[in-house]
């Protein structure tokens, strides 16, 4: 067995994505559409996940409005103070329940209760806020959304707490019963860009192939029973969306979409040698799809729930993120964990740098986007849901402020953040989950 | 002495012998003196007036009905103390059963549960509900319908098409459900990145074949001639590739519809063999092929039997983890595997087959039951700690246990030799690992292939799966070794024991004065179980542990950690003592039944690509008391799955 090299994907890709059928009639895609009738600047939103929790003392700032002092944990966005606002105090009442990790990360951006299953009633009870996002921003984008990770799969299901471990590697929901798996190789994620942004039909379409296989599975669909016809809708969908896609570019005139990024000017990333650097260049591609407009909703997990990601590369540290997660209230556990809470605010702050970097009429990417960074629970040693570590950074194209300590009241839902993203970017939701509103000191 | 209680998992539990693990039976024994007495009293001596401890369905009666006795929702009363009750009911008993165990119920404003109580329950209804379902006898499950798992596509392609290329290697990984294997229907979800890739795969594996001289004259067996037309040819060679794809005869509609494909191709300029092929991306890309779905039978409730070509795939995924091969398919389209005779035969002839099929499979299930796969993904060796270590030497600690296992399997020899024996199997690489000396094993042209080694009495600690340093690898933190991941380990995945989550708020320890100490990871540890609340899982999980520490991080011998020699002598919660890695082996030959129970269940789970349901119980009975009649015969686990009623027959009972 080999891996084919890029040059040989690119070609294959070029054959899928097939001779232009000129039909008169060919269906105007959903991203063909328009983007007239979106905002001026398109709005990015992306939810940055981490894994196991932060070291509660040092995360929250003693002074709440528009002057704070840097709390440790949060010492790597010391530059970028006036872009990131810090949301205290929310949290997500539906997770308040169930052991463990699975409960409360899964469902980071549900706010919903997940079903107790190792698979058979696999139900996250909601769509994700970054996918209710995709339903209307992804119509301007060839895709509608990018799930990215650096962990693989964790085998198993978790026998101590009677769930499938799927739960624990997946955050975006495109239904209840369908997570969005993430892909976790830069290069593939680059090579899949490069095709879709810059695809030059050559071969012979799959359009014609993609109807057949349409044919075969109504067929199949009917003699299903409830469950699976569910399962083999999603791949229907799935085929319906890629079928539109292929129609746009191969009748370029219908659609008013344009890569922003010349990909044959960008150099495909290499592979990463250590974790730091497979972090960052999977960070480097969300930036490079907001900058390119290849999709403006993106979720990233820095790793997956109970993570035991050995962190001994940073200074001090001796182990693995859970083990440290669960310090007892040891000093030197608590140093261990505050180290690897910081690391991974670096990361965020590397990112949001990167898209502050990318200019964009007279404004830059940062500036007109959304980008969450959180955890599923705070304290790791307690899994405790009260009071998530949570930080919101960029302008959504001046509908948010930042630079804020914003302290909710106690318990309030974290719902509430996640509308007030939505409606940032002009995703008009009224409500989201357990919601009771936007969070009005948020918005400019 | 009141013996203490292993928290059992949903449905298992130990009729036939009664080795020592088997304090569950004893208790169940107890439990049911008390039953019983109880009824004598209750029901033949009425005026008794004798005090009778309370039943079990009576303790849970008294501590549920507080709050579930109302008319919607849950309702105790609706449960009795029956077979039948824990039969027809299993779905409640059940949930009333996991909210026990994972301490969901009574809630914490609640009346409490004493521990022992709890423990005593939860235990009682899965073996009432096990014994409930044993009794009923096998039973057919859901006709299978799942996507095929990553590795299985790559597999298959390679196998249709005749190319030597991973074409599944940009899909996503697939996560596990079901029996913990990711070939789970349940867990195979779809999201929209998968279709892209497959249609990028299909492409790429025609286009292989398209430069490949042997590919092309596996796909075009068929050539034009004078007795047969360009057209005829290119319709027939469709057809057999298609039939190949969808694990049956293509449909006339089917073949119909591909074949338009062809013309229309043709029609735009394609040459013939152009046209097929694009005919054929199609075949790669069809839901017939991405699916592996069975046949619906027209009736609810009824037991159909597989049709033949089910049975090949079935069988061909299960053991090889690929399409049938020519010889399966051949033998399905004759009709010939509902002979019992000829399904031993092609089964044993995938067992024995030469190449690297079976272990295609076995890597997965191995490497899944034990979780030896995530050793160097998500569980990695410290490259500080350990500068030396290299991606081959992780990979040989990873195949170790597949290669063990695929050995047993093809010689046929004893399952208990996973537990204990005196051989394993080692490369280049972990005569390294372990630091072992070839010379003094008397191994021959050691290189790079795992062989098997025989091992003197001396060497015995590295022989069988306990022997594999990729288990004790997994079941380290980075730094040190964890006594609790190994005691845990051994009670999931040997024994099937399902262990609570650790109560909620556990208060930090004390630091001691003592901290400065140096201390061994036993002392530190047994410093924790002080505290009561976490000695009530921790005296059970904890010695297990202990036995194992004379293995370090990568699984290598050792008599001393940091913080002095190794004590690896402990006290099982039973009382009983074991003695190191050896006491270990003996106690799970001692429990062997219900080891090799959990072997067959994980091994049913992962035949049937689906988690067990209540109604399978029964079929794993049958097949170890099949197993404890041939000497536990590896090939007669095998042979007892491919011949159960869950395997060989369906039947739709949902909705």
């Amino acid at each position: 067995m080999f891996q084919l090299d890029r040059r040989t994907v690119l070609r294959g890709a070029g054959v899928a994505l097939a001779l232009p059928l000129l039909e008169a009639m060919s269906p105007l895609t959903a991203f063909a559409a328009s983007s007239s009738s979106a905002l001026a600047q398109p709005i990015r939103l992306a939810a940055l996940f981490f894994p196991n929790g932060v070291r509660a003392d040092k995360w929250t700032p003693a002074e709440v409005g528009e002057s704070w002092a840097t709390p440790a944990q949060l010492q790597p966005l010391e530059n970028l103070k006036s872009n990131v606002s810090v949301v205290s105090g929310l949290w997500h009442q539906a997770t308040n329940t169930g052991d463990g990790h699975y409960v409360k990360d899964a469902a980071w951006l549900t706010g919903r209760t997940i079903t107790k299953t190792t698979g058979v009633d696999l139900n996250c009870g909601g769509v994700s806020m970054d996918q209710v996002a995709a339903q209307t921003l992804g119509k301007f984008t060839p895709l509608p959304s990018l799930e990215l990770g650096t962990e693989q799969i964790t085998s198993g299901v978790d026998g101590n707490v009677g769930y499938t471990r799927i739960y624990g590697c997946h955050i975006a929901w495109k239904q209840p019963t369908q997570p969005l798996a993430k892909e976790i190789n830069p290069r593939l994620v680059f090579d899949r860009m490069t095709m879709v942004a810059s695809g030059k039909p050559t071969g012979r379409s799959n359009r014609p192939i993609l109807d057949l296989v349409k044919e075969d599975a109504a067929r199949l669909s009917r003699k299903l029973g409830q469950n699976d016809r569910q399962r083999l809708d999603q791949y229907l969908d799935s085929v319906e969306s890629l079928e539109q896609r292929l129609a746009t570019m191969e009748n370029p005139t219908s659609s008013n979409w344009k890569s922003r990024v010349d990909f044959s000017t960008r150099t495909a990333p290499p592979e990463p040698t250590n974790h730091t650097e497979r972090t960052r260049l999977m960070l480097d591609m969300i930036a490079l799809a907001f900058e390119s407009d290849v999709t403006r909703v993106s979720t990233f997990m820095f790793g997956n729930s109970v993570s035991g990601q050995n962190f001994s590369f940073l200074d001090g540290v001796e182990g693995g993120h859970h083990e440290i997660s669960h310090h007892s209230g040891k000093a030197e556990k608590l140093d261990q964990y505050e180290k690897i809470t910081t690391w991974h605010v670096a990361q965020y702050a590397y990112f949001l740098e990167k898209l502050r970097s990318i200019p964009e009429g007279d404004s830059n990417v940062l500036a007109n986007s959304a980008i969450l960074f959180g955890s599923g629970f705070r304290d790791g040693n307690a899994h405790d849901p009260h009071d998530l570590p949570l930080l919101l950074a960029g302008q959504a194209g001046g509908r948010l402020k930042s630079g804020l300590h914003v302290k909710c009241t106690k318990d309030n839902p974290m719902a509430n953040l996640l509308l007030t993203m939505l409606n940032s970017a002009g995703v008009d939701e009224k409500s989201f989950a357990d919601s009771s509103g936007v969070i009005g000191e948020l918005m400019a | 002495m009141m013996p203490r209680l292993i928290v059992l998992p949903s449905f298992v539990h130990l009729p036939s012998d009664r080795p020592r693990l088997d304090f569950m039976t004893r208790i169940f024994f107890i439990v049911a003196l008390c039953l019983t007495a109880n009824r004598l009293f209750a029901e033949e001596n009425p005026e008794t007036t004798v005090p009778v401890a309370p039943s079990m369905f009576e303790q849970l009666t008294v501590s549920c009905k507080d709050c579930h006795e109302e008319e919607s929702g849950f309702n105790v009363h609706h449960l009795k103390d029956e077979q039948a009750s824990f039969y027809e009911k299993h779905e409640l008993w059940e949930k009333v059963r996991q909210r026990l165990a994972d301490h969901s119920m009574p809630p914490a404003d609640g009346e409490p549960l004493d521990h022992d109580v709890r423990l005593k329950l939860v235990d009682w209804i899965g073996s009432s509900m096990h014994n409930a379902f044993v009794e009923k006898g096998e039973k057919a499950g859901p006709p299978m319908f799942r996507r095929m798992a990553k590795h299985e596509f790559s597999n298959t392609i390679r196998d249709l098409m005749g190319v030597h290329m991973d074409a599944g290697h940009a899909l996503p990984e697939d996560a596990a459900g079901g029996e913990g294997f990711n070939n789970a229907a349940e867990t195979l979800t779809i999201s929209p990145v998968h279709i892209e890739k497959y249609v990028e795969a299909a492409t790429m594996a025609v286009e292989y074949a398209a430069q490949d001289e042997t590919s092309r004259k596996k796909l075009f067996q068929v050539s034009a001639n004078e007795k047969i037309s360009e057209v005829e040819a290119a319709r027939k060679n469709i057809q057999r590739l298609a039939d190949q794809a969808f694990r049956r005869p293509a449909t006339k509609e089917e073949v119909d519809e591909l074949f338009r494909l062809y013309e229309d191709a043709r029609k735009d300029g394609l040459d013939d063999h152009q046209a097929c092929f694009y005919a054929m991306r199609a075949i790669l890309v069809s839901v017939n092929f991405l699916f592996i779905a069975e046949e619906i039978p027209e009736t609810r409730g009824v037991e159909v039997p597989l049709t033949d070509h089910e049975i090949a795939a079935r069988l061909s995924y299960f053991l090889w983890a690929t399409t049938p091969d020519r010889e399966l398919r051949e033998a399905a389209d004759k009709g010939k595997l509902h002979d019992p005779e000829e399904l031993k035969k092609q089964t044993l002839r995938l067992l024995s087959a030469r190449g690297t099929r079976l272990e295609d499979s076995m890597s997965f299930f191995v490497g899944q039951w034990l979780g030896t796969q995530d050793w160097g993904r998500s569980k990695t060796p410290d490259s500080q700690l350990h500068p030396w270590i290299q991606d081959h030497h992780v990979a040989a600690m990873r195949s170790q246990p597949v290669i063990i296992f695929e050995k047993v399997l093809k010689d046929n020899r004893s399952l208990l030799e996973l537990v204990d024996s005196n051989w394993t199997v080692l490369n280049a690489e972990l005569f390294g690992v372990y630091k072992l000396n070839a010379g003094k094993l008397n191994a021959q042209d050691v290189n790079q292939f795992l062989k098997p080694v025989e091992l003197p009495d001396e060497f015995r600690n590295r022989a069988s799966l306990l022997g594999c340093g990729a288990i004790m690898g997994i079941t380290s933190y980075p730094k040190r070794t964890s006594p609790v991941l190994r005691g845990a380990w051994v009670m999931d995945k040997v024994f099937g024991i399902e262990l609570p989550p650790p109560p909620p708020n556990v208060p930090p320890l004390e630091a001691t004065a003592n901290d400065a100490l140096k201390m061994t990871v036993r002392q530190q540890l047994e410093k924790h179980r002080e505290n009561a609340a976490c000695a009530t899982c921790h005296d059970r999980i904890d010695p297990i542990g202990f036995s194992l520490e004379n293995f370090d991080v990568l699984g290598r011998w050792r008599d001393k950690d940091d913080g002095g020699p190794i004590d690896p002598k402990a006290v099982l919660a039973d009382g009983q003592d074991i003695d190191g890695l050896a006491g270990l082996k003996q106690y799970i030959l001692e429990n062997k039944s219900q080891f090799l129970r959990h072997l067959t269940k994980k091994m049913l789970g992962y035949s049937l690509a689906r988690g067990l349901r209540p109604s399978d119980i029964s079929s794993v009975e049958t097949i170890v008391g099949r197993l404890e009649e041939n000497d536990y015969k590896a090939q007669e686990l095998i042979l007892g799955i491919v011949m159960s009623k869950p395997f060989l027959y369906k039947k739709v009972v949902e909705e």
